[in-house]
């Protein structure tokens, strides 16, 4: 091997927005100068759009199956995905997608072989399955967003307590797995059955609440929600969720239990603490309360609402007067399918239809694609806006609730349009 | 120190693991296991916060179970939703801190790197 390898050539390189048709002519932009420009050095920190400091945090290779990652937390392990993965395609790899655990024990070794998923409480028959037993079932197939319901919680004004994601507490991955509903009909449901609780091999620090979800029957039974073993076609990384993970299509990544080793058969509605007292929300459509207000009706934060973030221009990014630019990004419709995205290039007062990508299925990312034309000289607040098939909106006010959870309004990114000439006739 | 996972599954499961298995697992963490094994190594993060006026009491009760990343990331918060903060942490979770280290706890979180941090409630 040379000392020196030669960088690849630029016609090698993976197509930025690699899931969106070609541009057709009157959208190309001029291609660059003949000559590439030598390769930026790899950067080792990242600021987040965050509302107030601090902002910067460090980029990571330390943990392991894991590239390059925003660090949020070493212990537990709490990694970010940079925005930036998500402007190449709308499957987040699995060395770049985010990781979050609670404070606790996190399973760091795990034998395949003697791994057991457990099956009881009100069934007819008790299971104790392998992961052989689960693979030789019948196998599907379903691409899903995995995001926090903390993502995003670094932006709620007045600022809350937690972990301060920017916007990628979220991935999306092709799962394969067994429908919950056949290893449920294994074991044989017994009438009375109102919900199933799901519990994996994490323990919470000695005197905290296990950490457990349940769904109620009719949702763990619609044939939806899978016992993943696969993601994006290789076993899961460990801090994703190895061997087992529970995958909950259109629902926040809380319910996702990781390295999935439980499944009760409830007879009484779930009152532990995680379903009972922590990360609920107002038991309204938009998770939104005023800030300190007591006391409001809360539910578990439960169902994703439709987002879209722009992936390929960044907060302070300069661009050129009178030429045009490509504005991109990805949305998805949260519980529902993305309808439709709308671009504005004026801070919300215009908006112009984006062009979509690819639909890789309903609980997916969808890419986008916007074009200014001539931007004229001064500061654009952009802005995307998705709206899901079940016919929601995101909104320009954000919502806001005490435990920073759901975020789902409009967010904007600020560019300025200036020419070199004009900056340098500015310093003069 | 993190527990062997696969060990406490093992018995839970009443697996019949054969004793040279046990003690792999028990006594040389970093050694493959028999079958497919699946191990990661953490990084074992920061034992002690910067800015040393106030953070001997953040230290011995917050780092147990948060990294100083989580903590120094933290906005500007007033001293009263840390304190809310601290109750959770006592009642919820069960963290076993000294009534008396609720003041300097408090000092640390309000005055990270010094600056004074109570701009809301």
């Amino acid at each position: 091997m040379p000392a020196n390898p030669a960088p690849p050539p630029a016609a090698a390189r993976p197509p930025a927005g690699g899931d969106l048709p070609p541009p057709d002519s009157t959208t190309a932009v001029p291609e660059p100068a003949a000559e590439p420009p030598p390769p930026a050095p790899e950067p080792t920190a990242a600021t987040l759009p965050l509302a107030g400091p601090p902002r910067d945090r460090p980029l990571t290779k330390d943990f392991p199956q894991k590239g390059r990652m925003i660090l949020q937390s070493t212990r537990p392990p709490v990694l970010e995905t940079e925005m930036e993965v998500f402007d190449k395609t709308v499957i987040t790899p699995n060395d770049r997608f985010y990781v979050e655990w609670h404070a606790g024990t996190v399973p760091t070794a795990i034998n395949a072989l003697f791994f057991r998923l457990t099956v009881h409480g009100n069934v007819v028959k008790p299971l104790s399955l392998s992961l052989a037993d689960l693979k030789a079932m019948k196998k599907v197939e379903i691409t899903a967003i995995d995001q926090a319901p903390g993502n995003s919680r670094g932006l709620f004004q007045p600022r809350v307590p937690g972990i301060q994601w920017g916007h990628g507490a979220m991935g999306n991955a092709k799962w394969t797995g067994v429908p919950l509903r056949d290893i449920l009909t294994m074991a044989g449901i017994r009438p009375g059955t109102v919900q199933l609780r799901f519990k994996g091999l994490a323990k919470p620090v000695p005197g905290a609440p296990e950490y457990m979800k349940s769904l109620n029957l009719a949702h763990a039974m619609n044939g939806e929600v899978i016992v993943a073993f696969a993601m994006n076609g290789a076993p899961m990384p460990v801090l994703n969720g190895f061997p087992l993970r529970l995958i909950v299509p259109g629902w926040y990544g809380n319910y996702w239990i990781k390295a999935l080793t439980d499944i009760e058969a409830l007879s009484t509605p779930d009152d532990n603490y995680w379903m009972a007292s922590g990360e609920r929300v107002p038991a309204n459509r938009n998770a939104d309360v005023a800030p300190g207000t007591m006391g409001f009706d809360s539910a578990p934060v439960s169902r994703m609402a439709p987002r879209s973030f722009i992936t390929n221009v960044t907060n302070g990014e300069k661009l050129m007067p009178d030429k045009p630019a490509i504005v991109r990004g990805i949305a998805m419709g949260g519980d529902n399918g993305v309808a439709r995205v709308d671009f504005s290039s004026d801070g919300g007062l215009s908006w112009m239809p984006a062009k979509l990508g690819k639909d890789t299925g309903k609980y997916g990312f969808r890419q986008w694609e916007a074009r200014i034309a001539k931007p004229a000289a001064g500061k654009l607040a952009l802005m995307s806006r998705c709206t899901s098939t079940g016919g929601q909106t995101q909104s320009m006010t954000p919502n806001w609730n005490p435990g920073g959870l759901a975020r789902n309004a409009i967010e904007m990114v600020q560019v300025t349009v200036s020419s070199p000439e004009a900056e340098s006739d500015a310093l003069q | 120190m993190r527990f062997n996972n696969l060990l406490y599954c093992g018995i839970a499961l009443g697996l019949a693991l054969s004793p040279a298995a046990v003690a792999k697992g028990k006594h040389k963490a970093a050694q493959p296991m028999t079958g497919e094994t699946a191990r990661i190594e953490l990084p074992p993060g920061d034992d002690v916060l910067p800015d040393r006026r106030y953070a001997e009491a953040a230290d011995r009760n917050c780092l147990s179970c948060h990294s100083t990343e989580t903590i120094l990331n933290q906005p500007a918060l007033s001293r009263d939703v840390w304190k809310a903060e601290i109750d959770k942490m006592r009642t919820v979770f069960g963290a076993q801190i000294d009534p008396d280290a609720d003041d300097g706890i408090l000092a640390y979180l309000t005055t990270i790197n010094g600056v004074r941090r109570d701009t809301w409630r």
